[in-house]
């Protein structure tokens, strides 16, 4: 055994022990990000571990977590940093007695001037800093894994301002100059592709899209986290799940729903999956009424298949 | 490895997925923090550095699988072929005349094809391919110059004097003379393969070029799938920078009220100035479509691509007609556009064409739909077998919309003859454009696109 493929099955127990099961393209991935030093782009339908991944992540390497949620109008301030500017108003009339007395004995605005400069960055400085994820993962000891959460839904210009952050892992502050990274963080960022992203920012992010599992794989989740579904009803559960998606629904159940709809089952005390049951929790897995409607009179049939 | 890895970012270039240098770089180290022993993780380090969408991840499957069986990573196939090669070499004469016993001449391909030394010869021709520059063949019929150039690099002409030198000296050369046969076969079979592979890549990108500018009304089945892509590819592709320009519009003046409000939070210091952001009234386009026989070509590509848009255009209804118009939108919501098209298709699509009827009886369905902030779109040949034109419905719907655009997948220079009623019609609506290839329709929606924003 080669010493990346040593990592590699090391990372993916490792993430494993934290309850994330996955393939061997999303160690790779993860793993590549690492010795690269580059940002992931994760990509797929919703639920299925996305986000998850980077928590996982976080957890494995022992890191700090800090996420950004991306939402329409997200913008600098939200991102990076912000002046706590509260705070500066407040000491501006707290020390405006200190502020006069220190200033008293000069002659010109000039010299006034000067003397306020000679105070180091005064109200522009490092305690009236807030700081926003962006600067927090740059400014980590440690590192940190920042997870930009929906990138997809930012506008463009956020996007091109994650460009220099994500190439060199470091941004310019009017005030400041420019932060770098003392640790490369690691950097996960999603998209439920609801819009196109820009080359410029594919370009810069290593590719991950993680697509529904398969049964297998889906097998092992469920044993991972809802241990206490009997190893038939979990067979069956997976079964059904599968039939489901090959459905054209409109929104397909993902894994987040494949698990809660165990945990309805075990809390039901279902002992084994006949057409009632799944009736009427149904709608733990499929999130429009159109789909239940369209799933419902199926349901034998879906049974019948995966048998 | 390098050389592998440029020639392989030059195919997956053919096959449309573009890749900068940067990326080439990404991938080489990847590929050196992963190591090269196992073909898989090979394909998934390259996969995660070199593709950008998952839409690519098919393409890039299948240039690995044919590029890296043909370049001979350690490939089953590869290995195969090898012991067939050496299994070709008679061993009778490998034991009756033994190498040393020979004067060699002729150089070391001689020896190595003597001695069976496959790998160094399997260098040797990799070397030579890189040489006679193979990757750069466009077209199948380039096979045979490529050959005769690797044939050259490799100096195969200095083994054929090493064997007649021998023959003419009463010397054991039919070791030789088969291990040069075996060896030209190779050559043949290599340099054939890697150029289809090229041309095939090629020939995508030409085949999209010319489908673009076909009437689509020609497209026959074969096309229809691959103009299906193009078609989201260009959808997918006006989404994207439209929603960058309307954004832009967005922001421009201070909003004082809000400015002086915010104010207050910091004693009356404007620290933080307040913009104005207009809301728009939700913008809505109609789209009334002819699917009789005559248009269904352009039907069947225009209502996916409007519908395709549903995130930049803002509300999109969608009515097909042959004799009266019938609303689709519904349909298209629910299933898959190429599905629902099929489906209205086989729906409604019988039956004379009727403008009078149809334009009429849309007119009064269409009453609340169409207003001010309302785009509507036609799109029909205006070819009405001379029956009534229905004229004063369309100056309603063309009063109550915002605009009304006409798309006319003819010609304008037949606009106006025999039963086409189109001149009238152009009359009243904003703007009637021809619409006969896709470059026309990628023009309308832009069109389009400006108006709505």
């Amino acid at each position: 055994m080669s010493d990346a493929e040593q990592r590699m099955s090391a990372l993916n127990s490792g993430l494993a022990g934290t309850g994330y099961i996955c393939g061997d393209d999303v160690t790779t991935a993860v793993y590549l990000a690492q010795a690269l030093e580059k940002p992931v782009l994760v990509e797929g339908p919703p639920g299925v571990g996305k986000t998850e991944l980077a928590r996982a992540m976080a957890s494995v390497t022992g890191r700090q977590l800090l996420r950004l949620q991306s939402y329409e109008g997200l913008d600098e301030g939200r991102a990076l940093y912000e002046w706590k500017y509260g705070k500066q108003l407040l000491y501006t009339q707290v020390l405006r007695n200190r502020l006069g007395a220190l200033l008293a004995d000069t002659e010109d605005l000039d010299a006034a001037v000067g003397r306020l400069d000679g105070l180091g960055g005064g109200f522009f400085s490092e305690p009236f800093l807030d700081a926003r994820p962006l600067l927090q993962a740059l400014r980590a000891e440690q590192g940190a894994v920042l997870l930009i959460d929906e990138v997809d839904k930012s506008d463009p210009e956020f996007e091109a301002f994650l460009l220099e952050f994500l190439a060199d892992f470091q941004v310019t502050i009017p005030e400041f100059g420019t932060v770098e990274a003392t640790t490369a963080p690691l950097v996960f960022l999603t998209s439920n592709a609801s819009r196109e992203l820009s080359d410029a920012l594919k370009r810069r992010c290593l590719h991950l899209h993680i697509p529904y599992p398969d049964r297998a794989l889906e097998r092992r989740i469920l044993e991972q986290r809802v241990p206490d579904l009997g190893e038939r009803l979990r067979e069956e559960v997976v079964a059904f799940v599968h039939g489901l998606r090959e459905l054209d629904l409109r929104k397909r159940p993902a894994i987040s729903e494949t698990l809660d709809w165990a945990r309805t089952l075990v809390l039901l005390q279902a002992e084994r999956l006949d057409a009632d049951v799944v009736r009427r929790t149904l709608n733990v897995l499929l999130k429009f009424q159109d789909d239940v409607e369209l799933a419902t009179p199926r349901i034998r049939e879906i049974q019948a298949r995966q048998r | 490895m390098n050389h592998l890895l440029t020639e392989f970012v030059q195919l997956l270039r053919g096959a449309r997925i573009d890749i900068g240098p940067v990326q080439t770089a990404d991938a080489a180290r990847a590929l050196a923090a992963v190591g090269v022993t196992d073909r898989e993780r090979v394909r998934r380090a390259l996969a995660a550095t070199l593709v950008k969408s998952q839409d690519q991840r098919a393409t890039f499957d299948a240039c690995f699988d044919r590029y890296f069986q043909v370049a001979g990573m350690p490939a089953a196939a590869e290995a195969d072929d090898d012991a067939a090669t050496d299994d070709a070499t008679p061993e009778g004469d490998a034991s009756t005349a033994s190498p040393a016993a020979m004067p060699v001449s002729g150089g070391g391909l001689v020896r190595e094809l003597e001695s069976g030394d496959t790998a160094a010869v399997e260098a040797r021709l990799a070397e030579a391919m890189a040489e006679a520059d193979v990757a750069s063949a466009r077209h199948w019929t380039q096979t045979g110059v490529m050959t005769q150039r690797v044939r050259q690099a490799l100096d195969l002409q200095a083994v054929d004097d090493a064997i007649r030198d021998r023959r003419a000296a009463g010397q054991a050369a039919d070791q030789l003379a088969a291990g040069r046969a075996a060896l030209d076969r190779r050559i043949r079979a290599r340099v054939d393969q890697r150029v289809r592979l090229q041309a095939e890549a090629q020939a995508w990108t030409f085949r999209d070029r010319v489908l673009r500018q076909t009437p689509l009304s020609a497209l026959d089945r074969r096309d229809q799938a691959r103009m299906r892509e193009l078609v989201q590819r260009l959808a997918r592709r006006l989404a994207a920078r439209h929603g960058r320009r309307r954004r832009r519009r967005d922001r421009g003046t201070l909003d004082a009220r809000g400015t002086l409000r915010a104010s207050l939070r910091w004693g009356g210091v404007p620290f933080r100035p307040q913009w104005k952001s207009r809301r728009r009234d939700r913008a809505r386009v109609v789209v009334l479509c002819d699917v009789s026989q005559s248009v269904r070509g352009q039907a069947a590509v225009l209502l996916p691509f409007m519908h395709a848009l549903q995130d930049v255009l803002p509300e999109v209804h969608s009515f097909v007609f042959a004799s009266e118009p019938v609303d689709v939108t519904a349909l298209f919501q629910r299933h898959h556009p190429a599905q629902a098209m099929e489906e209205a298709l086989a729906r409604y699509g019988n039956g004379s064409t009727d403008y009078g009827g149809t334009l009429a009886r849309f007119d009064a369905v269409t009453d609340r739909l169409i207003q001010r902030q309302t785009t509507v779109v036609i799109l029909g040949d205006g070819r009405n077998n001379y029956g009534d034109p229905g004229l004063p419905a369309l100056e309603r719907i063309a009063g109550r919309a915002r605009e009304l655009i006409w798309l006319n997948p003819e010609p304008e220079r037949s606009w106006g003859t025999g039963d086409s009623e189109m001149p009238a019609y152009a009359r009243r609506c904003t703007e009637a454009l021809r619409c006969r290839t896709l470059r026309d329709l990628e023009w309308a929606v832009m069109e389009l696109l400006r108006r709505t924003a």
